[in-house]
């Protein structure tokens, strides 16, 4: 298994937030949803994903709910809060200022 | 950038309740958390499968896969938040239950605290009570009170034309109110009784912002010279005399045969100390024709004033204003004037000023009690915390940083302090009332001590201040050394013996200088105090009972009236079979009135700088029945009449002062000096009279005859035979033969009268002796520490000595050897803080030097027994040790 781009600090939050955005989803398939939409760039290790989504609902930003997963298992949904809605907006937005300003400084032309 | 959240203040709604899950739901959560992570493992499971794997090899490559399965667990408890409480929470019951295995230790270091601290909460309350808490009026810090002053009396009565002219000229005050106490004999319901006036002039309780709970105040009309007098009831009168009618506006009271209308009743609880006894006020501007007025600018009776300053306007900024005015009038008014300032004090210091001393004196003390006592727990903790080092340094080693290891301290001193705080706060509550109801006569504003919302914040602070300071420190002392020494050497290490004993000698030496502090403050109070009540008060108390007495001036209104009245009465109490003397003196009983003097011969002294003495005018039987000394010359007879030639009688102070080496009978000194000179001749010496020795203002007195300037309310004073007591009912029937409308009222026999105005010193003497009792006892606990821990430590190497053939003598010189330099150094320590404090307790000590050399002598003596006696035990158990025993032990 190739070792996934090592995530940007706290770029771990935001990305969570936006696939619980999606639809509630479980972390098993969090972690494969991850790995699909960023095309095997991003991968997080099952041993950091619990603890991330832990916080982040510690944080009040997502909930959870036991459901059935699509293999019919008990499994733990994770869906987004009113406030984690907002938090994703805002660091979305920081997101989107941070990494053009990074591309531009690093497009630039060398003399 | 990114991690910066910003966070909406609608936040708590989410993460309240999921903290509060966090906390009492942690088992369902643990448990919801290995379902998800199993549930996570058997997806990724069958992905395996499906990818080929076998079953076996698909489980293996998913766990491999997930990494740490407890440390990702650990971090998602971790992400609660509240594991911090959790540890709380078993730190607590971990320290509750070492505190639990360790009685003994629990239950001294629970009661040393409970002593500290519970006689710092009771001083403290009182301290709050009478120094803290502001008075109770509006804006407080804008009232002052207001005397006169010359260059003999600093706090000197007001004339009232000057009061007047003070009132028109001042711009800084708001309102200024003057007053004097009066008394009055009341005929309401049942006997004729005697009520304490208040009089007061329209101003005044405008100016301290009080107003009548029933009725209205009076108003500047009703404080003239012709209006028709009113009264203002006080809440005690309101109720004795009216039974709280809320219709008693427009009734009337007799006070001294005049009738009164009654236009208000007055909320007693806020009044000024000074007047919480009074039974009722009237108006003072009625009185001018007597004492007011332009032609009695000289008469200075009773009169004080309260005054508001404007807001903005500063004390100094009055004073320098009323010293200005003091200064004009001198100029308009030479010959009554001259030399006369004018005292502006903020009210607050009058009324306090005289506790404040003592009290902050009594909270020093009591600190040094709460330290010796923190002193003796941080010795106790500083022991067990070595003990633990090796239980330390292994937590320390398993990665319980500092921060842990100090919160789990905390832990068990915490609730040390705690337990000892609310123990504290029960023996403060238990002792409080008794220590008021001794408190209550002498120190002002103490009947609203009590433990209250600040009283209790302070307890607190204490207990965990102490539980902080005295817990932690021994305890990073003792885990701060090498956590290597702990597993190598353990208990043995000389490393660690020395800490301890070196750190718990400083803590003994320090308790027993402190302790020495308090034994030596008490002890010089305790001497002021035997040399307050051997001053010679210059009477024979014994036998000698003392009765205010005071005549209706409506029956009694010429001078020949009262005069006859009082030879008739006191004739009849001669006549009672156990009554060998008896006079009347007045106005009261030595020291009544101030007033300036001059000797024939003498040239005038400047104005404001004359000789002043105090003043009473006596019966013949008044100095016999006190049992004064006559020293020259003769006691006043029934001749010295108003016919007869103006004699007085002065002390021998006087005598000593002007007429050192001549005989004084004979000579003339003049009173009332400055306005209409009145000479009287000399005609006898007696012995200098004093209720207080202590009182710093020693006037030299002359007494004249009640003939000569009769007064309508003085003091009886009878004196019984030998081993008797006059009768009080024997006395009521003499005075109501002649009249019954005379009331006798303040009876006390005059011993009781002598130790009245030693009480408050008393109090402070006994208090003092409490606490340095405890502080050395305190202190001993720590000595005996010390030396306890010492012998403990070298039971092996004492054994060892007795085997090699050292005799019982030379163990016990070892021992003292290393406890000697703790009660030296303590001793020394003491001695040097003494000497450093004895400024500020020299101005409660009488006649006795701060750095007195006995009393230093006897307090250091009395420290070295008391900490002697501490080592005593330790020493029989290390005589007694058993080298045989010892040894085969090893």
């Amino acid at each position: 298994m190739s070792k996934p781009a090592d995530l940007v600090q706290g770029t771990l939050d935001l990305l969570l937030l936006k696939i619980v955005a999606l639809e509630p989803l479980n972390g098993f398939a969090i972690s494969r949803r991850l790995k699909q939409v960023s095309g095997q760039v991003l991968q997080v290790s099952d041993g950091s994903l619990y603890p991330a989504l832990h916080k982040l609902q510690e944080a009040g930003l997502i909930t959870s709910e036991w459901m059935l997963s699509e293999n019919n298992r008990r499994a733990k949904f994770y869906s987004l809060t009113r406030l984690g809605r907002k938090q994703l907006e805002t660091e979305a937005k920081n997101w989107g200022r941070l990494s053009s300003a990074i591309s531009r400084v690093v497009k630039l032309k060398e003399a | 950038m990114l991690e910066s959240r910003s966070i909406p203040p609608e936040r708590w709604v989410y993460t309240v309740p999921l903290r509060l899950r966090a906390l009492f739901r942690r088992r369902q959560l643990d448990q919801d958390l290995d379902e998800e992570l199993q549930s996570h493992l058997e997806e990724k499971t069958r992905e395996f499968m499906e990818n080929g794997l076998s079953a076996e090899e698909a489980h293996y490559a998913a766990l491999r896969d997930f990494g740490s399965l407890e440390l990702s667990k650990q971090n998602c408890r971790d992400a609660r938040k509240v594991l911090w409480v959790q540890n709380l929470i078993e730190d607590l019951r971990f320290g509750l239950r070492t505190l639990r295995k360790t009685p003994g230790f629990t239950a001294i270091a629970v009661l040393t605290l409970a002593l500290g601290i519970g006689a710092n909460t009771v001083v403290f309350s009182v301290l709050h009570a009478v120094l803290l808490r502001p008075l109770p009026y509006a804006h407080p810090d804008r009232l002052v009170f207001l005397s006169e002053s010359t260059a003999d009396l600093p706090n000197m009565f007001i004339s009232l034309a000057n009061f007047a002219d003070w009132q028109s000229m001042n711009t800084m005050f708001e309102n200024m109110g003057a007053f004097r106490r009066d008394g009055a004999t009341m005929i309401g319901r049942g006997e004729p009784r005697h009520v304490l006036v208040g009089e007061v002039t329209a101003g005044l309780f405008p100016t301290l912002g009080i107003d009548p709970v029933l009725g209205k105040n009076l108003s500047a009309e009703q404080d003239k010279p012709a209006a028709a007098p009113v009264v203002l009831l006080s809440d005690a009168l309101w109720e004795s005399e009216f039974a709280r009618d809320p219709n008693v506006i427009g009734k009337q009271l007799r006070l001294d045969g005049t009738s009164f209308t009654v236009t208000g009743v007055m909320p007693n609880s806020r009044l000024p100390l000074y007047w919480r006894r009074i039974d009722a006020f009237t108006s003072l501007g009625r009185l001018e024709p007597s004492i007011g007025g332009e032609s009695r600018r000289s008469y200075h009776f009773g009169v004080y004033a309260y005054a508001r300053l404007k807001p903005a306007v500063t004390i100094q900024q009055a004073r320098t204003q009323m010293l200005n005015i003091a200064r004009i009038l001198e100029q308009r008014h030479p010959q009554t004037n001259a030399g006369q300032g004018v005292v502006v004090q903020a009210l607050r210091e009058r009324e306090i000023g005289n506790v404040r001393r003592p009290l902050e004196l009594l909270m020093g003390s009591v600190v040094l009690v709460l330290l010796i006592a923190c002193s003796n727990v941080a010795s106790l903790l500083t022991s067990r915390a070595i003990v633990r080092r090796r239980e330390i340094a292994i937590r320390g080693a398993l990665g319980a940083g500092a921060a842990r290891l100090t919160l789990q301290l905390l832990c068990e001193t915490g609730p040390l302090a705690l337990i000892g705080g609310a123990l504290g706060l029960g023996l403060a509550c238990s002792v409080m009332p008794a220590l008021a109801r001794h408190v209550m006569s002498t120190v002002p504003r103490a009947e609203d001590m009590g433990i209250d919302g600040s009283v209790l914040a302070f307890t607190v602070f204490v207990s965990v201040t102490t539980g902080i300071v005295f817990g932690v420190v021994p305890a990073l002392a003792a885990y701060r050394s090498n956590p290597m020494d702990a597993f190598t050497e353990g208990d043995r290490s000389p490393q660690v013996r020395g800490l301890r004993v070196g750190l718990r000698s400083v803590l003994a030496a320090a308790e027993l200088a402190m302790a020495l502090v308090l034994l030596i403050g008490a002890g010089l109070t305790i001497k002021s105090l035997f040399r307050v009540l051997q001053t010679d008060s210059g009477m024979r108390s014994k036998g000698v009972l003392t009765g205010v007495l005071s005549l209706p001036p409506t029956k009694y209104t010429s001078a020949a009236q009262l005069d006859s009245f009082l030879q008739r009465l006191l004739r009849n109490i001669d006549a009672l079979p156990e009554v060998t003397t008896a006079g009347f003196e007045t106005p009261q009983l030595v020291g009544g009135s101030q007033g300036s003097f001059r000797v024939e011969g003498r040239p005038n002294l400047p104005q404001g700088e004359e000789s002043y003495a105090e003043f009473s005018s006596l019966t013949p039987g008044a100095l016999e029945a006190l049992g004064v000394r006559l020293l020259a010359g003769r006691f006043f007879t029934w001749s010295d009449d108003a016919a007869g030639q103006r004699v007085c009688i002065i002390d021998d102070n006087l005598a000593e002062q002007y007429w050192p080496r001549e005989n004084p009978i004979g000579k003339r000194l003049a009173t009332e000096v400055p306005v209409n000179p009145t000479w009287w001749t000399v005609a006898g010496v007696v012995h200098h009279l004093t209720t207080d020795g202590a009182d710093p203002q020693q006037l030299v007195e002359i007494f004249t005859p009640y003939s000569q300037d009769p007064a309508r309310r003085g003091r009886l004073i009878v004196r019984a035979r030998e081993g008797h007591m006059p009768s009080l009912p024997g006395i009521k029937q003499a005075i109501h033969s002649l009249d019954t409308d005379v009331p006798l009222y303040g009876v006390l026999s005059l011993p009781d009268m002598l130790q009245e105005r030693v009480a408050e010193r008393r109090l402070i003497v006994v208090l003092l002796c409490v606490f340095a009792a405890i502080a050395v006892v305190l202190a001993a606990l720590g000595v005996y520490g010390v030396t306890a821990y010492m012998v403990t430590g070298r039971t092996r190497e004492i054994g060892l000595r007795l085997a090699l053939g050292a005799k019982r003598r030379d163990i016990v010189r070892l021992i003292l050897a290393q406890a000697t330099p703790v009660i030296g150094t303590g001793a020394v320590l003491g001695i040097l803080a003494c000497l450093a404090l004895s400024q500020s307790l020299s101005t409660l000590l009488f006649q006795v030097s701060a750095t007195d050399p006995w009393t230093i002598a006897s307090g250091v003596a009395l420290l070295i027994a008391v900490a002697l006696a501490a080592c005593g035990i330790p020493l029989r158990k290390a005589i007694a040790i058993d080298p045989v025993r010892v040894l085969h032990r090893e």
